[in-house]
Formats: structure tokens, C-alpha cells, sequence
């Protein structure tokens, strides 16, 4: 692998022992891959804060813990500052940090996980809170390298915006943050984001539900490794929809990168698209695909019972969603035995409190939450019926959770479903 | 009962040796793993209960969401990993969690390796010369 005379400074040291260790960590990394080179990375999307994987390391002390989890090394180094050049957003929360009433740490741990995200910040790292870095100024754009902790963010990115990044992992993203390198592999190569496959929706998707659930099914049509070509009659999706499709289709499929011809940029039309190659396998996904990946996920399907948790923001919702929530919820109220936690990011809370949003859903019952997730908080204590309104968000629920009593369904579905106190 | 070779390439150096933790679908990283004890959870999975601990994994490609190589990562840490690994082909997530973990890797694997080696079979991998040898727990029919 060729690294230039400055890589080499920092593998030799010469940049700290922080981005050594990480530097070490890349060129691994670009050897088992077979890169050839390194590029520059100039955005990075974290994974800051006291996240509880981080207790396997044993300790209380934030260089050890960064050192052996991020840098993967067992050297005792610290962490100065995150390479230069590259902007680092902190990524999603371990719990609602903003919200500090309503966080399931303890204090010893809440205390913990701000001096991690104080370190962090000392570091250069701006304390993002959220799994939509694309949607709060976190912008590579055309041909620009960044790594993301965020699977959704990576498909987002590197499709709508032909940025150019791997899902690759947690340690991967930290390393390139520190040395401000990686490999030039996968979608950081031009090749290899030409289509592999088409995909032809028969589906008719055109809520955001109907789109969760055309990523889930390709999860299990896809063959491993593609990068899809979106082909059929459908509705063009906004923004806000393909946040919801990319996270599904990253969470079951894996996918980092697709095109949709006359949408995203790098597929001007379809031919563009596969870069001109041709031989290609077709998939076509019906509504009986859907259908059957809706019956698979929702494993309450043919149940209904009551309720005591309802999660809705995976990923974390932009303001617009915020205000249709709020024209569903104004006037009603959330029923007594039901927690709403509704999860968003700083700037679209602020948003909301700016134009009453936030007022109506807390009028109603419901919690605005930022920063984290189920998934990283974990659920309310002894809760045995749940809903929610996203697959990825499903994919985490704990295992011991009887599957029987968690409810997938639209966002107004999950709504109602507040109000009503039970599933039905 | 005979053994069997498959070539491929070496990308971590290094012997490792252990049972075959083998399945041609691949396994979900973030929540499909007990970190704690290395037990497979993802609910359904044809390796759902089996433990990672001191095995030869034997994936082809990753699922779910970039957490994928934390998960064996701090598997490793807890005391709990693999041995060794056999990724047929790699993904950027494969890729990142052979070198995280650091130990032994075979890739670049022409033959399907899923109708060659079976769940449990006694499995031995080069890492610098890139070959496998396999010892048959059953002979294959």
C-alpha cells in the first residue's frame, strides 16, 4: 500500500501517538481490503458519549477507554486533538442529555458520559446529538470523503449527495477522524459505486411506511455487497422519505450506496447509473414482497393489547414531521398509561419550540427527546407492550422482549394507537 | 473421513484453529451478539445460541447497521472472540472488523466455502499462506 511522506509521519509518530495508533488501524485495514492508497477525510460523523458497549473495557479513565475501544490499541495513549482539516460531529447519544429529567443513566454514568463528551469537545469535536448529521449541517459534498458511524447516513450521502464514504464501523470512523485518512476502498472509489443490480418497484410505495417496508424486503432480496438501481413507477420521495427508506434498507441490507435515476446525482438516467455496463441482474419487488417483509417484521400483527411505550424518530425527525405530529395531537392526549417518546435532534426541537410544536406535544402527553434512541437509552423498565413506527428501530428491540407484543405500524397508526392505549 | 484444502487469500497473519461458526446468512452485528458472554441472539438465525468464543467464523458479508465489528470487537474484549476468520468476500464492515479484531483472516475464496465446510467442523486456518484445512466432523455425502 503507498502511503505519501505525511501518512507515513503520522504512522511514524510524528503527529502524536493518538493518530499513530489510528493511522496503524488504516493501513491494517487498507491491507486486508487490498486498497492501494489512502484518501483525505474531511467529514467525520461520531459515535461520542458513555454508549454501554464501552463497559466491556472495564475502566473509568476516557484515554484507556478511547484507546482500546476506538483506536483499538492496548498502548496507552490520549487523545489531543481530531485531525486537522476534518469536521467531527459526536453523533448519536447514548440517552436524551438535553433532557437530563427524563435520561435512564444514573448520575454516576450521566456524569461519566458528559466528561467523555466534555473530552470529546476539547478534542474539536462538536457535539452534533443526533443520527441525521445530514439534516444539521453536516455536508460532504460530490466527491468529498467522510466516514460515518451512521449506516442510514452513509446510504444517504453517499446516494443523494455522491459524498463518498463506507459504512464501514465505529473504530474505523474514530481512526480516520484522529489520522484523517482511510483506505481508498469501496465507495470511496468512483468504480465501484457503479449499480450492480436493478431494482424495479411494482410496489407502489408512497407513504413513508410503505418505503420502511420496501427496505426491509430488499433485505431479504438483495444479494450481498449491492449497490441497487432503483427502476419502476413510483411517487417521487423527498428528503424526509428516502431518511426512512435508507435507514431500513442500510439496517436489513447492508446497502451504502444506490441510485435512483433522475434523482440522485450520479444516475442522470439509468445506463449512468451501471456506468455503462450491462449483464446485470433485475429484481422486481411486488406488493406481496412488501406484504410478506410487514408480516415478518411485525410480530404483533395479529395481535392487539395494551400499550405502555411508543417510540416514534428512527431515524431522528426533521421539523415537517414534527408539525404533522402536531396537527395529529392537538387537542388529544396521550392515554395515562402510555410513555410518547418522539426523538429529534437539537436544531429541529428548537425549531419546534419556535413555532409551537413543542408545546402541543407536550400538551398532549408526549416526551420531544433528543440526542439518542430506544436503542442506545434502552426502554422504560418492565414495558411488555410497545409500538413503533420504524424497522431499524425494531431490529434492536432486546431479545427477551415477547415479540408477540411489539407492534410495528404507520406513525399514524403508533399515534392513535397513544391515544387509545392499545393496540388494535 | 478426509480432509479438505481451500485456497484463498491471507490478509492477517497467523494460524488459528477451532470450530467452524458457519452460516450463509450472515449475521446481524449491532444487538446479534451478547458482548458479555459472545452468544449469538439474533432472534431466528440459524446460529442463534452458539457462542463465538475461540471459533472459526464463517460469514460472507455484514447486516444491519455500521455497529457491526463493535459488536465483535467488544466480544474480543470480554474475552470472547474468534479465533480466526473466513470471509469469502469482503465488505467494508468485514474488512474493518478482521482488523480490529486482528486475527487470522482468509478472503478472496473462489469456491463456496458453505458447501464445503460444516457447522462444528474442525477447522484450521493459514492467514499468511491463505489456505484452510478442514477436517470433517461427518463425510459429506
Amino acid at each position: 500500500m503507498h502511503l505519501t511522506d505525511e501518512e507515513k509521519k503520522i504512522l511514524d509518530g510524528k503527529k502524536g501517538a493518538a493518530a499513530r495508533e489510528a493511522m496503524a488501524l488504516m493501513v491494517r485495514y487498507g491491507e486486508v481490503i487490498g486498497a492501494k492508497e489512502m484518501c483525505r477525510v474531511t467529514w467525520a460523523d461520531l459515535f461520542c458519549g458513555a454508549h454501554n458497549y464501552l463497559d466491556v473495557a472495564g475502566s473509568k479513565d476516557f484515554d484507556e477507554i478511547f484507546a482500546r475501544m476506538a483506536l483499538c490499541t492496548d498502548r496507552k495513549v490520549a487523545l489531543d486533538r481530531m485531525a486537522q482539516g476534518c469536521i467531527c460531529y459526536s453523533g448519536v447519544e447514548p440517552d436524551c442529555t438535553e433532557v437530563p429529567e427524563k435520561m435512564y443513566m444514573d448520575e454516576g454514568k450521566q456524569a461519566f458520559n458528559r466528561e467523555m463528551l466534555n473530552r470529546f469537545a476539547d478534542a474539536g469535536v462538536i457535539l452534533s446529538g443526533n443520527c441525521i448529521p445530514y439534516l444539521t449541517g453536516f455536508v460532504p459534498v460530490m466527491g468529498e470523503h467522510f466516514v460515518s458511524c451512521e449506516s442510514s447516513a452513509v446510504l444517504f450521502m453517499n446516494s443523494l449527495w455522491g459524498a463518498m464514504g463506507n459504512g464501514d464501523g465505529i473504530e474505523a470512523s474514530f481512526c480516520a477522524a484522529v489520522c484523517g485518512r482511510t483506505p481508498v476502498s469501496g465507495m470511496h472509489s468512483k468504480k465501484n459505486r457503479a449499480g450492480t443490480v436493478e431494482v424495479r418497484i411494482n410496489s407502489s410505495p408512497v407513504t413513508n411506511h410503505d418505503w420502511d417496508m420496501l427496505g426491509y424486503a430488499l433485505g431479504g432480496m438483495l444479494p450481498p455487497h449491492a449497490v441497487p438501481v432503483f427502476t419502476g413507477k413510483f411517487m417521487r420521495p423527498n428528503a424526509i422519505t428516502l431518511k426512512t427508506f435508507f435507514a431500513s434498507l442500510a439496517c436489513a441490507a447492508g446497502t451504502e450506496m444506490c441510485h435512483m435515476p433522475g434523482i440522485t446525482p450520479e444516475a442522470p438516467d439509468k445506463e449512468t447509473a451501471f456506468q455503462g455496463k450491462t449483464g446485470y441482474p433485475v429484481i422486481e419487488v411486488t406488493p406481496a414482497d412488501t406484504r410478506a417483509a410487514f408480516e415478518q417484521v411485525n410480530t404483533g400483527i395479529r395481535g392487539s393489547g395494551n400499550l405502555d411505550y411508543v417510540t416514534i424518530g428512527c431515524p431522528h425527525l426533521h421539523v415537517e414531521e414534527l408539525r404533522e405530529i402536531t396537527g395529529f395531537l392537538e387537542g388529544k392526549r396521550i392515554h395515562p398509561d402510555v410513555c410518547l417518546d418522539i426523538w429529534t435532534t437539537g436544531p429541529m426541537k428548537y425549531m419546534a419550540e419556535r413555532n409551537g410544536y413543542a408545546a402541543v406535544i407536550e400538551a398532549a402527553g408526549g416526551n420531544l427527546l433528543t440526542g439518542g434512541c430506544p436503542s442506545n437509552r434502552g426502554y422504560p423498565e418492565g414495558v411488555s407492550g410497545v409500538a413503533m413506527d420504524a424497522t431499524k428501530q425494531r431490529q434492536d428491540t432486546p431479545a427477551h422482549f415477547d415479540g408477540s407484543r411489539i407492534f410495528l405500524g404507520s406513525r399514524q397508526a403508533c399515534l392513535e394507537a397513544s391515544v387509545r392505549g392499545r393496540w388494535q | 473421513m478426509s480432509d479438505i484444502l481451500i485456497r484463498g487469500r491471507g490478509a492477517i497473519a497467523g494460524i488459528a484453529k477451532g470450530e467452524a461458526l458457519i452460516s450463509e446468512k450472515t449475521i446481524i452485528g449491532w444487538g446479534g451478539i451478547d458482548i458479555y458472554t459472545g452468544i449469538i441472539v439474533e432472534q431466528g438465525h440459524p446460529l442463534e445460541g452458539h457462542c463465538l468464543k475461540d471459533k472459526i467464523l464463517i460469514l460472507d458479508g455484514s447486516r444491519g447497521s455500521n455497529g457491526w465489528s463493535l459488536f465483535f470487537h467488544a466480544a474480543q474484549i470480554s474475552g470472547v472472540g474468534p479465533a480466526g476468520l473466513i470471509f469469502p468476500t469482503l465488505d467494508s464492515r468485514t474488512a474493518v472488523t478482521a482488523a480490529v479484531l486482528n486475527v487470522p483472516l482468509v478472503t478472496d475464496i473462489r469456491e463456496n466455502v458453505f458447501q464445503r465446510i460444516s457447522l462444528g467442523d474442525m477447522v484450521t486456518l493459514d492467514g499468511t499462506r491463505g489456505t484452510i484445512t478442514v477436517k470433517k466432523e461427518k463425510d459429506t455425502p
